[in-house]
């Protein structure tokens, strides 16, 4: 059939032609009735739960950290009970399938994941499992949030992926940081206990402190790969541990003549167990006696600190910073293979602060909320439940602030004392206000301004290299002040680089351009050194091969104040220990 | 074991004569050789690679050591440029990043230079000479173009072939008195459509060039700079710098302008223009750098290995190849010859006529962007003839000849007389030769490509016609169009990219797909931009990919473009299962091969095999719809208005398009093209037609002029638009009764008194607040607020409304580029402190950052503003304080709170935070001012509303369509939304947009209760306010709204649906798919303007505007019938 109407602007005689087809129209009409009647109303796609019959039977992927991370999220997840896979990471293919699945002009990190996923799914399919199974017997298990960039609506955007690649039926089970576990059943599939909950914890500070450790040691090792193996090794270590361990229960672990009478005094027994299994997580003695080995392992890599490094912090997005492929452009390997230290962020900073943020918020609103918001002046009752309320939240979350800081910290000391605590996250959101205000949510702003101001006044690394992925509302916009930053710290070398999911060899051009300058910087640095330590090359290097604890990765370098490199700073305390103005320190866990 | 790092310096082992500096850029391989000891330039040489870098370094190496006598072991090699990374390893040279080696080159040979600009063929950078006044180490800060090659030497090539200059020409084009026109610098592919719209004005491709220079100086300095200064004296490197006089030009004439506005000193008897200059070896200063930087490195580095593995490697270029490569387009002969036998077209033979013979027929003419077509067509509708020709710049000139070329088929091959009974056109220049040569239809191009398939095929479901420069993707439900997607501002991928990339191989596009189909593999290309398809193939050629596997791939990209950059459709079952394939670049069996591979894979799990035909004349397909058109209206009883064969031959035209051509009718004063057409011998053919980019300016007289604007008005009047009326009625004062607490007389403390000076102060003190962002929903809010506290309103300034004047002349501080509504408040605050403030001084600038909104939704998860609206107040401060704090400069005040205007109490504390050092507020005042200002804001979007509700009801009442532009407050900004809606306004239908739509609970109960009652009836939602049942992470407030309105707008039988939506917008993206599927669900037309940026691009907006304006024309006589028919 042929269109039969006139373009615009013209009059035809289309009645005409009209009342001669008027039964064709009719049953046109008819075969299409909502072109003409509003009916058909879009839903969006009923969820379907997973519950815990189906728990033996389905497998739950997980992915988006490195994998040092994953196979501790597999450990635990194993430890309770469930079976999983870690997706592998995302790299460029994966990016095509998000972009191809995904609505258009999303961040990067979401084309990346969503991708990713779908990538495994269709690698399942290849291998012969049909659509259906592969909705029956897989479940994705991701991070929610409630903005306010896109990573809030994530949820909405993998469901749209999936179903756009023709899985309809696939199910999410989200985990939210406030919410703990979202699961749409009475009787969930993910259900996430106590010992869940404190794995996650464990996971994440080991994931962090390992991840940090083997970037600070691989560029110094003497035997190239020793590092990878050392880590390796110790992640299998220490997941088998986290998978194994025998949990906490207080009827089994109390004596005979206090269990009796536990059994009947249940309340008591609940509190006795949740002390000993925090207890028991955090401070066990396997645990300790697990850290430890992991350490030993590693100090078996033999490292040359005199390697002229120029250090590379990293900051940005969370997930550009984090992720160890082509989704930031392989950035990490790249400034190893062109001679830098990378010091790359922790998750456990993210954590930091998210709990910084919600004591702040809570703060900005002391006196406005409360079970009595409209209390008048006398009602002193009221006011005093409204304060009560407001201090108990409030030490709550301060106490949480300072319980995590404070075990951060632990596993970093356990695992060799090499990777630096968490930071103040007080101090960069001083450090960033003048700037980028530190209330302003979407924290990869303000957090980018604190760090890039912080490690450069610090004299902590050469260069800052903020990694954003493309679209990133926060962080782009924090660009738009750090111009201004870099203006008032005229030592500062910082480069923003957008990750896109193109343009590779571009980044990698202007990383070189700014890396060129951190070289030259840390280069001046350790000649300024070797001069301050009055020692000759030759001097240093056979003391330090006398000495074995100095090659170690665990040796305690002492840092300068305003020296970032770590061969400056080791030939400083050389020079110092030939001139005997100072001992051999004591490696970790040595006595 | 030795420290490594301290192991003693090695020697060269030989005696090093010479230094040797390669800079293998993206386009050209640059290398100086030096003499080791003295640093005297013994040999040097730049050459063209046209994408063979690695072949073109051999030959560099093969002279070099012929000529100048390198040889291993007497020379080390230093390579830069941004194909030279993977290079260097191959010959023993050491790499140096070219930006380090640039700057190298200048502090030795130009230590006076503060600012480089290097240009090169895909690359830009700028790098500044900064020094420390308290360390005095001069540093430097550097930027480069990261992903995007617009702005760049690229450029200039493609434009230079597109305006047929020669070679030889280009360097002395001039830019310094010659006429400057707008031309988008930010991309290449943008930049070419606007030029493309200017060479069919008819404008002289010197004015072109020059425009082009002043769009990429301006592309650099607003965004390559990154704010920043760029300071004498000013070095510009790189080839378009060193070549061409008029890119110099252009930077010689804008920089100073910067100067001048930021109040640089420049060096005493010096002329600025004599401060930016060109260095003799401008070409060289990277191949120089690397040099400057290998006499800094010691021992081996960079000692010349030699030619081999660099022979090896171009022997055998497949060995780096990525293995994640794919197969070529055919698996194996057997399938390539299956495809061949389905979808090689038939040769098209022309009709043989008689001598004699009268041969009657109907001529279709496409006036295209890329090129012109004209198809003969016999009364029963068989192609007669064709005739084609690449556009040649005049769309007169290029009919006159494809017409002849018709006529001479007929009349001079075969001695035939051919009697023309009607003509239709389409195409970009349509109208202009409907008025020309009295053609009977002008046919939109969509509608051209829809007839001429209707025509071939029995109903087909998806028509994809791709072109040179548009895909269009038109979708059908039994025999009417239902649907259609247009490329938005961006050609990325097109026809005319893959025959450019072909023709770039040498291949001629007739041979694309031959060279593709020998591809055994073929890299795997990412899809939708074509500058980084180019940087990809680039990258490939360098990986040893030949040019027949590229093509292969970039055959592969096609679809995808189509599909899911333009279409966005990765599902593709939903669109339909009978695709038909036209448009020229369907000629290209590679692109034919690729896009029915793609769509069977879309399909396979399915079950269900596509229909996927290729129209039989692919490259006329909209001039046979237009000649159908013709057809139709001559079977009508119409006689053709046609001009006739003879005539068209006498066609004598004259273009004018100067001052005088100027239009003064508007305070736009935009330039038009006066085409003064004469038919005949004499003066009685002659006609004037005017080209102007509105309707004001389509006339030459004061009294037309006013019969178009009464015509307007009425129109306007008839059809009231909300987003209009919102964008002016919210910046109105509000005079509310006062909210200020009665001074004291006395105070007997120092911050009483404190107190009582600032609160006297109040009727004095003027506040400027930027015309931006979450403002177009507040200001009434804001206003009230002030004014009940003593502000008097005329003291309340606005900046002026968003022009792109505008934003040329305040946007150069920044140094991101985010959406262009963020990007805007930039040049707000520049018109603020330059304009308004120059006027009458400003005591404050308050400029709130919006964390959280306020909704009428209920049940959704949060009202989140959007972070980048949210700290764009903060980005917009560094601009204007980083290099001198232009605010403490004038003594204004920056005031830019955090706000929660969800929390009215916390809000409250907020703004008494903000204010109270500057208006010496109390707490109870500023409460009540608070009340006042919430209460404000309620009245003036319940008087939006109200006056939307009446319109809602008269449209219902007329059974009338409407259009509810589904876009943020912000869109409401008529330079933002390029004044669309105003369009469609005129174009007869009323406005109305998400905020402004009823949806008072009790006033438009009726209302809400017919649109969601059954909804919340069925349990579906709770409320009529609701959207949990299409949307759950509902987070941002103004995404909340959007889909919101679109189910409002799915619902109501009298709306359809425009959305509207930045690019970058992040809170947009993830909604699209929901507000699509929303309202197309139910039937409601919906089309979409998405990447809106600063960008206006005309030609595919007109094509938007005028193909909806068709649909919906069909859309509302489809409902009068079937109301008609429907029974009683």
């Amino acid at each position: 059939m042929r269109l039969d109407c006139s373009f615009a602007g013209e009059a035809l005689p289309l009645q005409e032609e009209l009342q001669r087809s008027v039964p064709a129209e009719r049953e046109q009409l008819v075969e299409a009735p909502s072109f003409h009647h509003k009916t058909g109303h879009y839903r969006r796609p009923v969820e379907r739960p997973f519950t815990a019959e189906e728990r033996n039977q389905v497998t739950i992927l997980f992915g988006g950290f490195t994998w040092k991370h994953e196979r501790f999220i597999e450990a635990i997840l194993h430890a309770s009970g469930y079976r999983c896979q870690m997706l592998p990471t995302p790299d460029v293919e994966s990016f095509t399938f998000g972009r191809e699945f995904g609505n258009n002009g999303q961040c990067n990190p979401t084309y990346f994941t969503i991708g990713n996923l779908i990538k495994f799914l269709r690698s399942l399919e290849d291998q012969g499992y049909s659509r259906r199974e592969i909705e029956e017997k897989y479940i994705f298990f991701t991070a929610g949030s409630c903005g306010p960039c896109r990573f809030g609506m994530y949820e909405s955007e993998y469901r749209l992926a999936l179903q756009n690649a023709g899985y309809e039926r696939f199910r999410l089970v989200l985990y939210q940081a406030e919410q703990a576990i979202k699961a749409a059943a009475d009787n969930p599939g993910l259900k996430f206990t106590l010992d869940f909950n404190l794995g996650a914890l464990n996971m994440l500070n080991l994931g962090d402190v390992i991840n940090d450790l083997s970037y600070r040691i691989r560029p110094f090792e003497t035997v190239p790969g020793s590092t990878d193996r050392a880590i390796e090794d110790v992640v299998n270590r220490l997941s088998h541990f986290l998978e194994t361990r025998r949990k906490f229960e207080i009827l089994e672990r109390a004596p005979r003549w206090l269990a009796a009478p536990l059994r009947h005094t249940p309340r008591l027994t609940g509190f006795l167990n949740v002390t000993g299994k925090i207890l028991d997580h955090l401070y066990s003695a396997e645990f300790v006696a697990e850290m430890r080995e992991a350490r030993l392992r590693i100090e078996e890599v033999e490292v040359d600190h005199t390697r002229v490094k120029p250090v590379v912090k990293i900051v940005g997005e969370f997930w550009a910073q984090l992720t160890e492929g082509d989704g930031n452009f392989n950035m990490f390997s790249f400034l190893e293979s062109e001679g830098a230290q990378v010091h790359i962020d922790s998750i456990g900073g993210w954590i930091s602060y998210l709990l910084r943020q919600s004591r702040i918020s809570m703060e900005a609103k002391k006196g406005l909320d409360g079970p009595y918001p409209e209390a008048r002046g006398w009602e002193l009752g009221k006011r005093l439940t409204n304060a009560w309320k407001y201090r108990r939240k409030w030490s709550l979350l301060r106490l949480s602030e300072v319980l995590w800081s404070y075990l951060y910290a632990r596993t970093a000391r356990h695992l060799g004392g090499i990777t630096p605590r968490l930071l103040s996250q007080r101090e960069l959101a001083r450090l960033a206000h003048p700037f980028y205000h530190s209330q302003a949510r979407g924290g990869e702003g303000h957090l980018e301004v604190g760090k890039n101001v912080y490690y450069t006044t610090q004299g902590l690394c050469h260069m800052v290299l903020a990694l954003k992925p493309f679209g990133c509302m926060p962080s782009s916009q924090s660009d738009g002040v750090q111009s201004s930053v870099v203006n008032r710290f005229p030592e500062m070398i910082f480069l923003p680089v957008e990750t896109s999911g193109e343009g590779e060899i571009n980044a990698h051009s202007r990383v070189q351009m700014a890396l060129g300058e951190a070289r030259v910087k840390a280069r001046a640095e350790f000649d300024a050194a070797l001069i301050a330590s009055g020692k000759s090359p030759e001097e240093i290097r056979e003391y330090v091969a006398r000495h074995r604890q100095l090659r170690s990765p665990f040796y305690p370098i002492p840092r300068r104040r305003g020296i970032a490199g770590q061969a400056a700073n080791f030939v400083l305390h050389v020079g110092n220990l030939i001139d005997g103005r100072t001992s051999l320190a004591r490696l970790p866990g040595k006595r | 074991m030795m420290p490594a790092n301290l192991q003693p310096g090695g020697q060269p082992s030989s005696k090093i004569h010479f230094l040797v500096g390669v800079d293998v850029g993206s386009t050209t391989v640059k290398a100086v050789v030096v003499a080791a000891e003295d640093g005297r330039i013994l040999w040097r040489e730049y050459r063209r690679h046209d994408t063979r870098q690695a072949g073109m370094l051999r030959e560099f190496l093969l002279r070099m050591e012929s000529e100048a006598g390198i040889a291993p072991g007497n020379c080390r090699i230093f390579v830069t440029g941004s194909g030279g990374h993977a290079l260097a390893a191959l010959i023993g040279a050491r790499f140096v990043q070219e930006v380090n080696a640039v700057a190298l080159a200048v502090e030795k040979l130009h230590p006076e230079a503060q600012s480089v600009i290097e240009l090169g063929g895909q690359d830009a950078k700028i790098i500044l000479f900064k020094t420390d006044i308290s360390s005095g180490r001069r540093r430097k800060i550097a930027s480069m173009n990261d992903k995007c090659a617009g702005g760049t030497g690229a450029v200039i090539d493609k434009i230079q072939a597109k305006l047929n200059i020669p070679a030889s020409d280009l360097p002395e084009l001039a830019y310094r008195g010659v006429r400057i026109h707008p031309v988008a610098g930010k991309c290449g592919v943008f930049a070419e459509t606007d030029i493309n719209g200017l060479q069919k004005q008819g404008l002289p491709p010197a004015e072109l060039m020059a425009s082009l220079y002043d769009a990429i100086a301006l592309q650099n300095l607003t965004v390559l700079t990154r704010g920043h200064t760029l300071l004498p004296h000013v070095l510009l490197l790189g080839g378009p710098n060193a070549f061409l006089r008029g890119m110099r030009e252009a930077w010689q004439h804008n920089i100073p302008l910067l100067w001048k506005e930021r109040g640089i000193e420049l060096p005493p008897g010096h002329a600025a223009e004599d401060l930016i200059q060109a260095p003799p070896d401008a070409l060289y200063f990277a191949a120089l750098g690397a040099i400057e930087f290998g006499r800094g490195e010691a021992g081996e580095s960079g000692r010349y290995l030699g030619r081999e593995p660099l022979e090896r490697f171009l022997e055998d270029g497949s060995q780096d190849r990525k293995i994640a490569s794919k197969p070529g387009l055919c698996a194996s002969p057997d399938e390539l010859q299956a495809f061949k036998v389905r979808y090689q077209p038939a040769p098209f033979i022309p009709a043989a006529f008689q001598r004699g013979q009268r041969v009657e027929a109907f001529i279709g003419l496409d006036g295209g962007s890329t090129s012109t077509k004209a198809v003969l067509l016999s009364p029963d509708g068989e192609v007669l003839a064709k005739a084609y020709r690449l556009s040649g710049g005049n769309p007169i000139a290029d009919s006159m000849e494809v017409l002849g070329d018709l006529r001479r088929q007929v009349e001079v091959d075969s001695g035939a007389n051919l009697q023309i009974l009607g003509l239709g056109t389409t195409g970009y220049a349509k109208e202009i030769l409907q008025q020309v040569l009295g053609a009977d239809a002008a046919l939109v191009e969509t509608v051209a490509h829809t007839e001429s398939a209707l025509h071939y095929f029995a109903d087909p479901q998806v028509i994809v016609d791709v072109g040179g420069q548009d895909i269009k993707l038109i979708l059908l439900r039994s025999g009417r169009v239902r649907d259609f997607r247009l490329n938005a501002q961006c050609s990325a991928g097109n026809g005319y990219f893959l025959q450019s990339t072909a023709e770039g191989f040498g291949i001629p596009v007739e041979r694309y797909a031959e060279s593709a189909f020998a591809a055994k593999s073929m890299p795997s290309f990412g899809y939708g931009c074509a500058v980084f398809l180019q940087s990809d193939i680039v990258n490939y050629q360098r990986q040893g990919w030949q040019a027949a596997e590229i093509l292969a791939g970039l055959a592969t990209v096609l679809p995808r473009n189509v599909f899911l950059h333009v279409a966005k459709a990765p599902n593709l079952t939903a669109l339909g299962s009978r695709f038909i394939l036209q448009g020229g670049t369907q000629k290209n069996l590679a692109a034919v091969k690729a896009q029915v591979d793609f769509l069977r894979a879309g399909f396979r799990s399915t079950g269900i095999e596509p229909e996927i035909e290729v129209h039989p004349h692919c490259g006329e397909a909209g001039a046979i719809g237009a000649g159908f058109e013709a057809m139709r209206l001559w079977r009508l009883g119409r006689a053709t208005s046609f001009i006739g064969m003879d005539a068209v031959s006498r066609i004598r035209y004259t273009t004018t398009c100067s001052e005088e051509t100027r239009c003064r009718f508007c305070k736009n004063a935009c330039l038009r093209t006066f085409l003064d057409v004469q038919i005949g011998g004499d003066e009685t053919g002659s006609q004037r037609i005017i080209i102007a980019g509105c309707e004001k300016g389509a006339v030459n007289d004061i009294a037309s002029v006013r019969g178009i604007q009464a015509h307007l008005d009425a129109a306007r009047a008839a059809n009231p638009n909300l987003v209009e009326r919102a964008a002016s009625e919210v910046w109105r004062p509000r005079h509310p009764e006062s909210a200020a607490a009665p001074l004291p007389a006395r105070a007997w403390s120092a911050a009483g008194r404190r107190r009582i000076a600032l609160a006297g102060q109040r009727s004095q003190l003027r506040i400027g607040i930027p015309r931006v962002l979450s403002m177009y929903a507040y200001a009434p809010l804001f206003s009230a607020y002030f004014e009940s506290l003593g502000v008097r309103a005329e003291n309340i300034v606005y900046s002026d409304v968003t022009t792109g004047e505008m934003y040329r002349t305040g946007s150069s501080r920044g140094s991101i580029d985010p959406c262009f509504p963020s990007k805007i408040a930039i040049a707000h605050f520049h018109n603020l402190l330059f304009k308004q403030h120059g006027r009458k001084p400003l005591n404050a600038i308050f400029f709130p950052m919006f964390d959280v909104l306020t909704t009428q939704l209920v049940n959704t998860k949060a009202n989140n503003a959007c972070p980048t609206a949210s700290v764009t107040p903060e980005t917009v401060e560094a601009a204007f304080t980083k290099e001198t704090d232009l605010l403490a400069e004038r003594g204004i005040q920056y005031i830019h709170p955090l706000v929660n205007l969800t929390h009215r109490k916390l809000f409250a504390r907020q703004m008494l935070q903000a204010w109270e050092p500057v208006l010496g507020l109390g707490k109870e005042e500023n409460d009540r001012a608070i009340a006042i200002g919430f209460r404000e804001q309620e009245r003036f979007e319940s008087s939006l509303r109200r006056q939307a509700r009446e319109v809602l009801d008269q449209l219902e009442k007329e059974d009338r369509l409407g259009i509810v532009m589904l876009g943020r407050p912000y869109h409401h900004d008529p330079g933002i939304n390029h004044e669309i809606m105003a369009h469609f306004q005129k174009l007869g239908y009323p406005i109305f947009s998400q905020s402004t739509l009823p949806m008072d609970p009790d006033l438009d109960a009726d209302l809400l209760e017919r649109l969601f009652g059954e909804d919340i009836r069925s349990g579906v939602i709770d409320h009529a306010l609701e959207i949990s049942d299409v949307w759950k992470t509902a987070f941002s407030a103004s995404s909340n709204h959007k889909l919101w309105a679109a189910k409002f707008t799915a619902r109501h039988p009298n709306l359809v649906a425009v959305e509207f939506s930045s690019f970058k917008c992040g809170h947009d993206a993830p909604i699209y798919s929901a507000i699509e599927q929303i309202v197309e669900r139910s039937g409601t037309p919906f089309f979409s303007f998405r990447d809106m940026d600063e960008n206006c691009p005309a030609h595919s907006i007109r094509l938007r505007f005028e193909t909806i304006d068709y649909f919906l024309k069909r859309y509302q006589e489809d409902r009068m019938s079937f109301k008609a028919l429907s029974p009683p």
